[in-house]
């Protein structure tokens, strides 16, 4: 791995055009990238992924903006098929660190809604991308070498989507960004979504791949949820098979907001998603889902972080896992209530289904509980397909391939199901039964 | 509650020390300290060696980093006393030529009355010497050895040396090779094949000397087939100065065997009690740690069994009661290497005051262990709006005809519960105290009566004036 990268965060800064505070916090974030040793087996959100994380080739070059841009006929095949079967009332499009295709109707930017690229909202909305961006994420989170990446990440980032929702909006349709990775390249994006107070939408974000070729992500996301706000929010990473990818994402929810939050992790040969939700006014409300599938000898890890620091908030965990040949899944989640967190309702749920000799699961539920007044629990399992489900349905005629493949993928789109996103539910079932067979 | 047994049990709770002035106090962490040790203690050359290795060892590996703050105790390593004898000569075959002083000790702590009568035999350790041994006969007819694990390597070095530190060897982690250098006291329980041990095995230690650490070392051997219950429990005066409490505590159980290790300790709130307690399983043995923790400053302890031969089985169950000033990190860990074991874990903490209680736990499933099974269940209790707990179960799984589950849940002391109690006539303390005793009794109801007795003594004591 590579101790310091060879570029110059103010001098990236200088080329795109970006104002001197961002200057000067990207400044800020590489002296803190330079100063972080990297995530070692001793990292707790590390422990299992630290030797695989060695692999990851942070020496390819940073992809670094080209103001592409592209017709919608143009577009990388592998989005033009997915809008096919979407819903999406607006959407951005990026080709590496280019926004290289936009559509967001007239209607929706005379509701207030702003659906752009991060570095255009500089322009056209600063103050509000000043007084969220780095806020959920800063470039030292915890100080450790967990912050290594996003640190990187700080710094360094090129790309990412903006979504506003000014107060009061209820959009229908959900919204939502492409992200296709450039073959060999490094790219460092970041998405920035605010919500004011009793907006409501739905945001999807898709990390894919048209050409199957080493490539690095780690990107980072931040959501403000305001005062009743409400957002279903979904990152879905199907990337081909060399792909690597690192993610965090840290929610704010105030007073009454809610977030409904969908992980998918189903591609890259590593990847790592780190969600967390901070709960930080009463009646804030976290669920958050996820669901992945590890096959071949991926490594996909995922960590979730419930932070009650206001009472009378509600959060809810609900991770699915399988892994089938070499794979390899892992899954750790904390569930922290500050001393002032009383009257929280918060819930971990973790299942993993092992079904092969040589794949493996770790799970690592975890409460830090400093209130008493709270309900709390967890719960994790892992196990092999259940024997008489597998019997039950080899007496009504299918085989036990069949059955076998028919369980796993119930188990996972059990999550799915969870969610009020419907032609995505139908896409990734799709993806899994694929992927199962296969 | 009666005033009698409030004395009493006032007694037991803030401990009490006697006047016996150690002969010899060996303080300070020194190759030389180590060399006096076992130079006292007349130790063949091997084990004086492995003692100095082990202190080498114990320089080297770093403090744990994860877990409780252990950093005032790491710049005190060397205010310690590593070795106490006390006054006695050694072990004592009789309770009469048991000195009156501990006599009177073992008495205001209740001990002695039921367990002669009841129990097989006393192997009460005092300070670093065992003083005390009773063995039955019968037992030692049937080949039975149980003395302190310093006649153990001396009578019977050839079985001592093909065990000891085999389960937990010095590298292991920090305490245990400190343990290893500086261990004294303990007991070698020996039982051979197909014997049945059918009374518990006891040893009662205390610790008396201010500023003094205890290092005791416990092996166990349950040859195949054979079946034995030893019970460790300790309760300590106070004192104010810090002091540490570092044990190994090795059990092999072989094929067949099936053995139970009860400790209950409630050292006092000073203590640094850092315990490795690890089994061995062999085929179709089983094994059962029984695990109270009550006392001390902070508690790091994991008792661990590794299912070694097929179908081994093992149970750990455990208590922590974590009070102001308090923090309880245990757990436990099973290791699955061989076919159908089986493990289960139940633990159950209650937080206090501004207690604060851990569970940190391991499930580990070896490729080859085709049908393991573990469940884990961790419940833990806030009786406190400043009381605190963790839970750190780590389930590593590779083999796919595993089945591991794990929960856990957090409850506080409910306020319906204990109005719908006192609406039935029992005072608010006492409803708060039925509670607790109904959390833990899954766990409680395993231990022996005695313990059981002086449990649930203590949390009628823990939760007087505690609610409302």
């Amino acid at each position: 791995m590579i101790e310091t990268l060879p570029y110059d965060p103010v001098k990236l800064a200088e080329a795109i055009g970006e104002p001197e505070w961002l200057k000067e916090a990207r400044k800020g974030a590489m002296a803190v990238f330079e100063a972080l040793p990297w995530p070692d087996k001793k990292t707790e959100e590390w422990r299992y992924s630290a030797g695989r994380l060695k692999q990851v080739p942070f020496d390819l070059p940073l992809g670094l903006p080209k103001d592409r841009r592209l017709e919608r006929d143009a577009l990388p095949a592998v989005v033009r098929k997915r809008l096919e079967d979407t819903d999406l009332a607006a959407f951005l499009v990026f080709l590496g660190p280019d926004l290289v295709y936009a559509e967001v109707p007239e209607e929706l930017k005379a509701k207030g809604l702003v659906l752009t690229s991060l570095h255009e909202a500089l322009r056209t909305h600063p103050h509000l991308v000043e007084a969220n961006l780095y806020k959920a994420i800063p470039a030292r989170q915890k100080g450790d070498a967990n912050d290594k990446l996003p640190a990187l990440n700080a710094a360094l980032w090129t790309h990412g989507a903006f979504l506003y929702a000014p107060a009061g909006l209820e959009l229908k349709s959900p919204v939502g960004a492409f992200f296709v990775a450039e073959p060999d390249e490094l790219a460092l994006g970041r998405t920035l979504i605010v919500l004011d107070d009793n907006a409501h939408l739905a945001y999807v974000e898709e990390h894919l791949t048209e050409t199957d070729h080493e490539a690095v992500h780690v990107g980072m996301t931040e959501l403000f949820l305001r005062p009743g706000a409400g957002l279903i929010h979904a990152n879905v990473q199907t990337r081909g098979d060399q792909a690597s990818h690192v993610y965090r994402q840290r929610a704010v929810l105030e007073k009454d907001a809610a977030l409904k939050d969908l992980m998918v992790n189903l591609g890259s040969a590593f990847a790592r998603a780190e969600v967390g939700s901070e709960l930080v006014g009463p009646g804030a409300d976290s669920e958050m889902l996820g669901v992945y599938f590890a096959a071949k000898d991926q490594h996909l890890d995922h960590y979730t972080l419930q932070h009650h620091v206001a009472p009378h908030a509600k959060s809810d965990v609900y991770y699915k896992g399988a892994a089938k040949d070499m794979g390899r899944v892992i899954y750790q989640g904390l569930i922290k209530l500050e001393p002032g967190a009383q009257k929280t309702d918060a819930y971990q749920t973790n299942r993993n289904l092992l079904l092969s000799r040589t794949a493996r699961a770790n799970s690592v539920p975890q409460l830090e509980i400093a209130a008493n007044d709270v309900r709390c629990s967890h719960g994790s399992s892992i196990a092999p397909i259940d024997e008489e489900q597998l019997f039950y349905l080899e007496t009504r005629g299918i085989s036990r391939q069949s059955a076998e493949n028919l369980l796993v993928a119930a188990f996972l789109e059990d999550v799915l199901g969870r969610v009020p996103l419907k032609p995505l539910a139908k896409h990734l079932a799709k993806v899994i039964e694929e992927k199962v067979r296969g | 509650m009666p005033e009698d047994l409030k004395h009493i049990a006032d007694d037991y709770r803030w401990g009490f020390k006697d006047e016996i002035e150690p002969e010899v106090a060996l303080k300070g962490l020194t190759p030389e300290t180590v060399k006096k040790i076992s130079e006292m203690k007349g130790e063949p050359a091997w084990m004086t060696e492995f003692r100095l290795k082990a202190l080498e060892i114990f320089y080297q590996l770093p403090m744990p980093k994860w877990g409780p703050d252990l950093s005032e105790l790491e710049k005190k390593f060397d205010e310690f006393y590593y070795y106490v004898k006390p006054p006695s000569k050694g072990p004592v075959e009789s309770w009469d030529e048991v000195p009156e002083e501990i006599k009177k000790t073992y008495e205001r702590l209740g001990i002695p009355e039921a367990e002669r009568k009841v129990l097989a035999g006393v192997g009460a350790q005092y300070d670093s010497e065992v003083v005390y041994h009773n063995i039955k006969e019968e037992l030692e007819k049937k080949g039975v050895i149980f003395v302190s694990i310093e006649e153990g390597l001396k009578k019977h070095e050839e079985l001592f040396k093909k065990y000891f530190a085999k389960i937990v060897p010095p590298s292991d982690n920090k305490f245990a090779a400190l343990n290893s250098a500086v261990w004294s006291g303990g007991s070698f329980v020996y039982v051979p094949p197909g014997v049945e041990v059918e009374v518990p095995l006891q040893a009662y230690f205390r610790v008396n000397t201010a500023g003094f650490g205890q290092f005791e070392r416990t092996l166990i051997i349950v040859d195949e087939g054979a079946k034995v219950h030893y019970i460790e429990g300790c309760t300590a005066p106070l004192y104010t100065t810090e002091a540490l409490h570092t044990g190994v505590i090795e059990i092999y159980v072989h094929k067949n065997a099936h053995s139970r290790y009860t400790t209950i300790q409630n050292w006092p709130t000073n203590m640094y009690n850092l315990v490795t307690q690890r089994a061995i399983v062999e085929e179709h043995g089983y094994h059962m740690w029984l695990d109270g923790n009550l006392g001390s400053k902070v508690t790091m302890k994991y008792p661990s069994s590794i299912l070694k031969g097929r179908g081994a089985r093992s149970e750990v169950l455990s208590i922590a009661f974590a009070k102001t000033g308090q923090h309880l990190d245990t757990g436990a860990k099973l290791i699955h290497l061989a076919e159908d074991t089986s493990g289960q874990i139940v633990s159950k903490s209650i937080s206090k005051g501004e207690g604060r209680s851990s569970y940190r736990g391991l499930v580990k499933v070896n490729p080859k262990a085709d049908r393991a099974r573990a469940n884990v269940e961790c419940d833990a209790l806030l009786i406190d709006a400043e009381s605190k707990t963790d839970t750190y179960p780590y389930m590593e799984i590779e083999n796919e005809t595993a089945q591991i589950g794990h929960e856990a849940t957090v409850s506080r002391l409910a306020d319906d519960q204990i109005f719908y109690l006192q609406t039935r006539g029992l005072p608010e303390d006492e409803a708060a105290a039925l509670i607790v005793r109904g959390f833990i009794e899954p766990v409680s109801k395993e231990l022996p009566l005695e313990f059981a007795v002086e449990l649930n003594r203590l949390i009628e004591l823990e939760m007087e004036g505690s609610v409302g």
